[in-house]
């Protein structure tokens, strides 16, 4: 009788799998490029020379390279790409973290205390949810005139609904465990409850949600910033750098095409890697272990 | 079930009455209008005589009231620029939103049905990730620019679709790819795990065993079941959609309500802003309701309690 020698572990890739590994490294790489690009030399998103205008990617002008040429003004693009990477990211990580309090506030809220408060919460949630987000930012924003504050403010109390609905469901069944109703027994206020039995469960899962609505925020920004209702000149932004190639497209399509590359590094990084975390990425994570073990 | 469809109604309703309160509070915050109406040299006396011929001496109240009487009756004032009723600009431009959401709808569902269905006929796994790879990879691809992406390759290089307007079929085709995209990619993963779930249910087993071939298991059995969570998303969606559509609709020039709104914000046109955003909201209101009762005569084990 042979004895079958043990399989050989397969080689696996770096992070699990392959999109893994994909997603760490474009994200790597748009983040470190919004991180030092401002540190290098050649820095400067601002100054114009109409001479220089629309030089390919590696042109040389006094000395100084345009690694990734110039747009219609002359103004270097990597200078602007590192810039308006920095403009969005602050957005969008502003956003999410107000949108990520007021939900959870909310979702705690209508979970733990039911009664009228939470209908009128969960009715406010569903009016929300009945217009389109970025129609609710357009309209506002028709009022109060496009500016960095007031759009980032609009797309985090827009943005509320996803962690309120998933905080209260959490809080639902959270409330009726052993231990909250021990504390409760001995005493415990119900805010103790929430801040130290019920907040520390229900945040990990909200950080994973804040880590894939980042993405959409983005993308949302670049869009309005693209409509030219977002983050206004002469602040440089991903979406406006895309509105303003769309024009040389025939002849320079380089200048819309490099900022949705970054958008899409950012955002694919992002929420790749935060795929892993959600449901549907942890079972896909056991299918593949399940086979592996096979 | 006709509990169900009254509250449901009933909801819709209210949804849409919240929607015209919020809209009546914006306009307040907005200020004054007779100063955007009348010409720099206007007198105090002029901006008096029009602030009472439109109302806005009467107290909040009076007016909030007037306010809901004018939009149940369709009126949201003229347009500050053209002069003609704002609503009018409105449903004039809706066909053309309708026309492209459906459209990209009905593209994005067929496709990812194909797309899935190629995937199960095959058992191909290399297949189901390639085209799971591609559903993640297009999520994160801001609308815009996909749509920016496909006038380059087919309007530029190609030369093959135009690029911008309205009139013809080839002009509604990249449009509405761009706009079914997303849904696609979204369609793929759901239909993935969908029909995942199902294949593993007895049903399946007994039709396989009473000699259904695999198509016909597939289609007559598997299919109608993985459709549910797909009736009840594209329902939520369909916000997205109308939303892409805004963003779409100025890629491409098109000339719908999401256009007209983009061009009325920048000219601080408010009748036809609130106008399209009342439009677009009860387009959507209404499709949600409509997505909703089709989903209880789909589905009967949906309780309508």
């Amino acid at each position: 009788m042979s004895v079958q020698p043990a399989p050989r572990p397969r080689w696996r890739p770096p992070l699990g799998s392959w999109s893994m590994l994909f997603a760490a490294v474009i994200l790597s790489l748009i983040l470190a490029v919004i991180a030092l690009v401002p540190l290098l030399p050649g820095y400067d998103p601002y100054q114009q020379d109409i001479f220089n205008s629309l030089l390919r990617p590696g042109s040389v002008v006094d000395g100084r390279i345009h690694w990734l040429g110039t747009d219609f003004l002359g103004r270097d693009l990597l200078s602007r790409i590192a810039l308006a990477g920095r403009v969005t990211l602050l957005i969008g990580l502003s956003a999410v973290s107000l949108s990520l309090v007021v939900g959870v506030m909310l979702g705690l809220i209508a979970g733990y205390f039911r009664g009228p408060l939470e209908n009128v919460i969960m009715g406010l949630a569903d009016l929300q949810l009945s217009v389109p987000r970025i129609l609710v930012v357009i309209a506002v924003t028709a009022v109060l005139g496009p500016n960095l504050v007031t759009l980032t403010v609009l797309l985090g109390l827009t943005s509320w609904v996803t962690y309120g609905r998933v905080a209260r469901a959490m809080t639902l069944s959270l409330r009726e465990r052993e231990f909250v109703l021990s504390a409760t027994t001995q005493g415990a206020s119900s805010a103790w409850n929430i801040r130290r039995h019920i907040l520390p469960n229900v945040l990990p899962q909200m950080l994973i949600l804040g880590s894939y609505e980042l993405g959409q925020i983005i993308v949302i920004e670049a869009a309005l910033s693209y409509l030219g209702l977002g983050v206004q000149p002469p602040v440089p932004s991903w979406g406006r750098m895309i509105s303003e190639g769309q024009d040389f497209l025939q002849i320079e399509p380089w200048l819309a095409i490099l900022p949705g590359l970054a958008i899409f590094m950012l955002v694919a990084g992002t929420q790749f890697l935060s795929q892993r975390f959600t449901p549907e990425g942890m079972q896909d994570a056991d299918l593949t272990a399940l086979r592996k073990r096979r | 079930m006709l509990r169900y469809i009254l509250r449901r109604v009933v909801q819709a309703a209210l949804t849409v009455f919240g929607v015209v309160t919020a809209v009546f509070f914006l306009v307040q915050l907005s200020g004054d209008p007779s100063a955007l109406l009348l010409p720099p040299d206007a007198t105090p006396e002029d901006a008096d005589r029009l602030r009472t011929s439109l109302g806005l001496d009467r107290p909040l109240p009076v007016q909030y009231i007037q306010f809901l009487g004018n939009a149940l009756t369709g009126d949201f004032g003229n347009s500050f620029r053209q002069r003609t009723p704002a609503l009018k600009l409105v449903l004039e431009r809706l066909p053309a939103t309708l026309e492209l959401a459906f459209t990209a709808f009905a593209l994005g569902l067929v496709l990812a049905f194909l797309a899935s269905l190629v995937v199960r006929l095959t058992r191909s796994e290399r297949l189901r990730t390639g085209l799971l790879w591609m559903a993640f990879s297009l999520q994160a691809i801001p609308t815009f620019f996909f749509g920016l992406l496909l006038i380059l390759v087919f309007s530029v290089w190609l030369g093959w679709l135009p690029s911008l307007g309205r009139g013809t079929p080839q002009h509604l085709i990249l449009p509405a790819l761009t706009l079914a995209t997303f849904e696609l990619a979204l369609y793929l993963r759901l239909l993935n795990s969908a029909f995942l779930q199902e294949m593993g249910q007895d049903y399946v087993r007994t039709a396989k065993a009473k000699g259904g071939s695999r198509v016909r298991v597939l289609v007559r059995h598997v299919l109608p079941n993985a459709m549910l969570p797909i009736v009840t998303i594209a329902g939520i969606n369909l916000g997205v959609l109308l939303g892409g559509a805004i963003v779409t609709e100025t890629v491409f020039s098109w000339p719908g309500v999401g256009r007209l709104v983009v061009q009325a914000v920048s000219q601080r046109d408010y009748p036809v802003v609130i106008a399209c955003v009342f439009v677009i909201s009860l387009v959507f209101v209404l499709l949600n309701l409509i997505v909703d009762l089709l989903y209880a005569v789909l589905d009967p084990r949906v309780r309508y309690a």
